[in-house]
C-alpha cells in the first residue's frame, strides 16, 4: 500500500513538472535587439568597497549610550537595515547573473564536465539560499546581529565569480567578441540588470 | 457496446490519422516518432474489424499489441532527446550524461519500489500486470523529464514541435501511472479508470497534432543545422 502511494505521489509530481516545463513561457535565446556592451559579468553587490563601514556598529553603540538620541538611533537602525537589505538583494542578482553567464557559455559551446555543472548547481543554489536566509535575518533582527554571517555574505558570490572567470579563460580568443555580443543581447532579454 | 464507446476510438483514430498526415512531411526529421504513430494507427485500425468480426480475439490481440506499444514508447523518449539535443549541439554530451545519471540513479529506485508489489486487479493479470504498466510509465516519464530539465536549466528554446511532444507524452505517461496506481486502491473507480488512459492517449494525439502541424524545431536543432550548412 505504501509503495502504491509513493508511486502515485511521484507520478503526480511528474505531472506537475511536465506542466511546469512545457507550459511556461520559454525565454527566447535569439533576438533582434540592438547590441550594447555592458561588462560581460559586471557585478554590483560584490564590488562594494568598505563593507565594514556599512556593517560597523560603533556609531550605533555610541548612540545607545545616550537615551536622548533614541529617535535618531532608531532611524539610523532602520536606514542601515534598508541599505544592507538592498546590498544583499544586489548580491542575489549577482549570483543569478553569474549563474546565467555560466549557462550561457556552456550553451554556446564551451565544453564542461557534468560533475563541474552539478558542482555549480549546488554552489549557486547554496549561495541563493544563504542570501535569502541573510535577508530574512536582517529584516527580522536588524543589521547588527550575526555579524560574521552578514560579513561573509559576499564569499559565495566571489566563489561563484571565480569559477565563472575560470570558465571564461577557456573561451578561445576568436570567440570572445562573439560571446560578449551574445551575452549583451542575453542580458537585455533576461532583464537581470 | 454503447455508441459512446465506439465514438471514443473513432476520435482517437481520427487524430492519429491527421497526425500521421502531418508527420509524413517530416518523416526524415522525426523518424522514431513517425514509427510510433504509424504503429499506433495500424494497431487501432486493425482492432476495429477484430472487435466487430472476432470479438473473442479482441482482448488477446489488444493486450499483445499493447505490450509492444509499451516498449515502442521509448522511441518517443529518444525522439524528444535527439530533437532537443541533436548530436551536433553543444549541450548534447552534458544532456546525455544527465540522462545516464537518471537511468543509473532513479530507475533502480523505481525497480526497488515495484519489486514484489502484486496487483489487486486480478482480471487483468491474464495478459499484463497493471503494476508493470504503472512503473514502466513512471520510468518513461522520468526519462522524458531528465532532458526537459536540462533544456530548461540552459534555457534551450525547445520549439513548438518538442514542447508539444513533451507536453502530450508527459501528461499521458503521468496520467497512466496515476491511473494504474489509483485503480489498485480505489476498486470502485475501475469502470471510469479504464477510460482514463485511452482518453489521455487521445489527448496526447490531439496535442501532438497541434504541435506537429508545422515544422518548428528547437533552437539547438536549427543552430546546429545552420552551422552544418555554413
Amino acid at each position: 500500500m505504501i509503495e502504491i502511494i509513493v508511486a502515485c505521489l511521484i507520478a503526480f509530481l511528474c505531472l506537475v513538472l511536465v506542466l511546469v516545463f512545457f507550459l511556461t513561457r520559454e525565454v527566447q535565446t535569439e533576438s533582434g535587439a540592438a547590441p550594447v556592451h555592458p561588462p560581460v559579468a559586471g557585478l554590483s553587490g560584490a564590488c562594494l568597497q568598505h563593507s565594514d563601514v556599512l556593517l560597523g556598529r560603533d556609531d550605533y553603540l555610541q548612540m545607545r549610550n545616550r537615551p536622548e538620541l533614541k529617535p535618531v538611533r532608531e532611524r539610523f537602525w532602520r536606514d542601515r537595515r534598508r541599505i544592507v537589505l538592498i546590498w544583499v538583494g544586489e548580491l542575489e542578482r549577482d549570483v543569478q547573473l553569474l549563474w546565467e553567464f555560466r549557462r550561457f557559455l556552456v550553451r554556446n559551446g564551451l565544453h564542461v564536465a557534468l560533475q563541474e555543472e552539478v558542482g555549480i548547481l549546488f554552489t549557486a543554489s547554496w549561495a541563493l539560499l544563504y542570501l535569502k536566509l541573510t535577508r530574512i535575518i536582517v529584516f527580522s533582527f536588524g543589521p547588527y546581529v550575526l555579524r560574521s554571517v552578514i560579513r561573509n555574505v559576499k564569499l559565495p558570490v566571489e566563489q561563484l565569480s571565480s569559477r565563472g572567470a575560470g570558465l571564461m579563460a577557456r573561451v578561445p580568443a576568436e570567440m570572445k567578441t562573439q560571446v560578449e555580443r551574445g551575452w549583451a543581447e542575453q542580458v537585455l532579454i533576461l532583464d537581470l540588470r | 457496446m454503447s455508441p459512446f464507446l465506439y465514438a471514443f476510438p473513432c476520435v482517437g483514430v481520427f487524430f492519429e490519422s491527421l497526425l500521421f498526415w502531418r508527420l509524413w512531411k517530416m518523416v526524415s526529421r522525426y523518424p522514431y516518432l513517425f514509427a510510433f504513430v504509424l504503429y499506433s494507427l495500424v494497431r487501432d485500425v486493425i482492432l476495429f474489424p477484430i472487435s466487430w468480426y472476432r470479438p473473442n480475439w479482441f482482448a488477446e490481440v489488444y493486450w499483445r499489441t499493447e505490450m509492444i506499444s509499451l516498449f515502442s514508447r521509448f522511441f518517443v523518449n529518444w525522439e524528444f532527446f535527439r530533437g532537443t539535443f541533436p548530436q551536433r549541439s553543444a549541450l548534447h554530451e552534458i544532456a546525455w550524461k544527465a540522462l545516464l545519471a537518471v537511468e543509473l540513479g532513479v530507475l533502480p529506485g523505481i525497480l526497488l519500489l515495484s519489486w514484489g508489489q502484486a496487483s489487486s486487479l486480478h482480471h487483468l493479470y491474464r495478459y499484463l500486470s497493471p503494476v508493470f504498466e504503472q512503473y514502466l510509465s513512471l520510468a518513461q516519464a522520468l526519462l522524458l523529464l531528465a532532458p526537459a530539465a536540462v533544456a530548461r536549466y540552459y534555457r534551450v528554446a525547445m520549439g513548438r514541435n518538442m514542447r508539444g511532444l513533451g507536453l502530450g507524452f508527459g501528461i499521458y505517461l503521468s496520467v497512466c501511472s496515476i491511473n494504474f496506481a489509483g485503480l489498485q486502491v480505489l476498486h470502485g473507480f475501475v469502470p471510469y479508470g479504464r477510460l482514463l488512459s485511452p482518453a489521455a492517449f487521445i489527448g496526447m494525439n490531439a496535442i501532438w497534432m497541434w504541435a506537429f502541424w508545422d515544422y518548428r524545431p528547437s533552437t539547438e536543432w536549427t543552430a546546429g543545422h545552420e552551422n552544418q550548412v555554413a
